[in-house]
């Protein structure tokens, strides 16, 4: 600790009495929530949790296969043995014709097998963050592939977002602003943000009015500093890094800005979200 | 609900993202009063009631988007923050709030001098002191003393350094002690 901290430390052991007053005078002063505001937010957050999507209902699915293994047995022959049970024949179509219709469908999801493996994995990853024991791991994996050959295009779909990771965000309800916007927001501002692609990490980034920024990031990678300029182009955000990160550095890099509730988002070339910003004044002292 | 009652804020917020709805009773539980404390201390009503609201709509409409490695609270207190300053300037009360000497109409007091015996009065006067400060000194305080911030979290949350914090901190207890002393 140095020399300032300690001053410090002791300035604030003789200001305990009024601290303690103050605390006293806040309880006293503290009003409650009105209680039709808590109502809202209860009810808010009520909907965003049943408003909830494949993931959680796959993850609810697979925690209620580990809990009544018996249960799944049941279940499993049933989806095993309802197939097998001889239908009635359709008599619209001939068998020949009802065999080719069968068999685009038959050779698509062989082609797309290693992709489904992956899109496996996906869901696996989706379901629980808990590891289980390697039985009902199996158990998950042969369910996932008796619900593919029962539900060939939802097996398709996510091949399909297995095969392309970076998948486009839907910025649907999100504002795209234009250059004079981006201008006016990132003028002398702190910018704490949270980058979700790649690995992940934060970054607390000062964007100065005269076309500076400099970047502190942290990522499981490491940690770094950048600095660089920036500016706007075509309605997009540009900067070119100066230091801090030579394969980068002198090299044009230019992306769209998106707003939200308070928040901005940077796009990565995929069209996915490559970082959260919370903005706020940088002040200068 | 139990037994995220000692979970860490994490532990809760990610059991809310995976689908547990009393996961968020407990995580608005621990910060109800705090966030509200913070937004009365900075803001006349109704304007805080309105920002306090926001908040954790905005909290559910972006709770999937935070990631573990960061502190929840700091993340509130950094919304909670920048909100603050939205609605000084939608509303241009920052510096009429600076000069402003009429106790009534500070954030956070209310006075109603038939009912007051002494001690009250006293605590009056000290949550009046409080709001009579600069934003920056108060809000540097109601951070330490209301919500419980290190200088370092207090200056991530301000877009500060930890200098400038202990440097609003102590003009602010320096005023407050001042003004409780002529009180």
């Amino acid at each position: 600790m140095n020399e300032s901290d300690k001053d410090f430390e002791a300035f604030l052991d003789g200001k305990h009495a009024l601290n303690a007053e103050y605390r006293r005078a806040s309880d006293d002063a503290s009003e409650p929530v009105p209680m039709d505001r808590k109502r809202s937010i209860h009810q808010a957050a009520a909907a965003s949790v049943q408003g909830k999507n494949l993931a959680y209902y796959l993850s609810r699915f697979f925690t209620g296969v580990r809990r009544h293994p018996g249960l799944t047995g049941a279940l499993l022959v049933l989806v095993i043995a309802v197939p097998l049970v001889p239908r009635p024949v359709d008599e619209t179509l001939p068998g020949d014709a009802l065999e080719s219709a069968r068999a685009p469908v038959v050779a698509r999801l062989k082609t797309q097998t290693p992709a489904m493996e992956r899109a496996e994995d996906s869901y696996a990853q989706l379901s629980s963050p808990a590891p289980a024991e390697p039985d009902a791991i199996a158990a998950e994996n042969q369910l996932l592939k008796m619900g593919k050959a029962q539900h060939g295009k939802q097996a398709m779909e996510a091949a399909s977002a297995a095969d392309n990771p970076a998948a486009p965000h839907s910025w649907s309800g999100y504002r795209r602003l234009n250059s004079e916007q981006i201008l006016a927001a990132y003028a002398n501002v702190r910018d704490d943000a949270q980058v979700q692609d790649g690995q992940g990490g934060s970054a607390v980034n000062h964007w100065y009015a005269d076309g500076r920024f400099t970047s502190e990031w942290q990522s499981p990678a490491g940690r770094g500093k950048l600095t660089g300029s920036w500016y706007v182009k075509d309605n997009l955000r540009c900067l070119t890094i100066k230091t801090g990160m030579p394969e980068l550095e002198g090299k044009e890099r230019c992306g769209p800005v998106y707003t939200k509730d308070s928040l901005y988002y940077s796009s990565n070339k995929a069209g996915s979200i490559h970082g959260i910003h919370t903005l706020s004044p940088l002040s200068v002292n | 609900m139990s037994h995220l009652q000692g979970a860490s804020d994490t532990d809760v917020l990610l059991a809310w993202q995976q689908g547990n709805a009393s996961a968020f009773s407990e995580l608005y539980a621990r910060y109800e009063a705090p966030l509200y404390r913070y937004f009365r201390r900075q803001l006349n009503n109704p304007p805080a009631d309105d920002v306090f609201q926001e908040l954790w709509m905005r909290l559910i409409a972006s709770a999937r988007q935070f990631r573990a490695e960061s502190s929840l609270k700091t993340w509130l207190y950094q919304i909670a923050h920048n909100m603050v300053i939205d609605s000084w300037r939608s509303e241009r009360r920052h510096d009429e709030v600076k000069t402003d000497t009429d106790a009534d109409s500070l954030p956070g007091s209310q006075h109603n001098p038939e009912q007051l015996d002494a001690s009250r009065e006293q605590s009056q006067a000290l949550i009046a002191a409080v709001a009579a400060l600069p934003f920056e000194q108060r809000e540097a305080f109601v951070l330490k003393e209301e919500a419980g911030f290190s200088l370092e979290e207090i200056a991530q949350i301000t877009g500060t350094s930890r200098e400038t914090v202990k440097s609003r901190l102590r003009y602010a207890f320096g005023k407050l002690r001042s003004q409780m002393e002529v009180i």
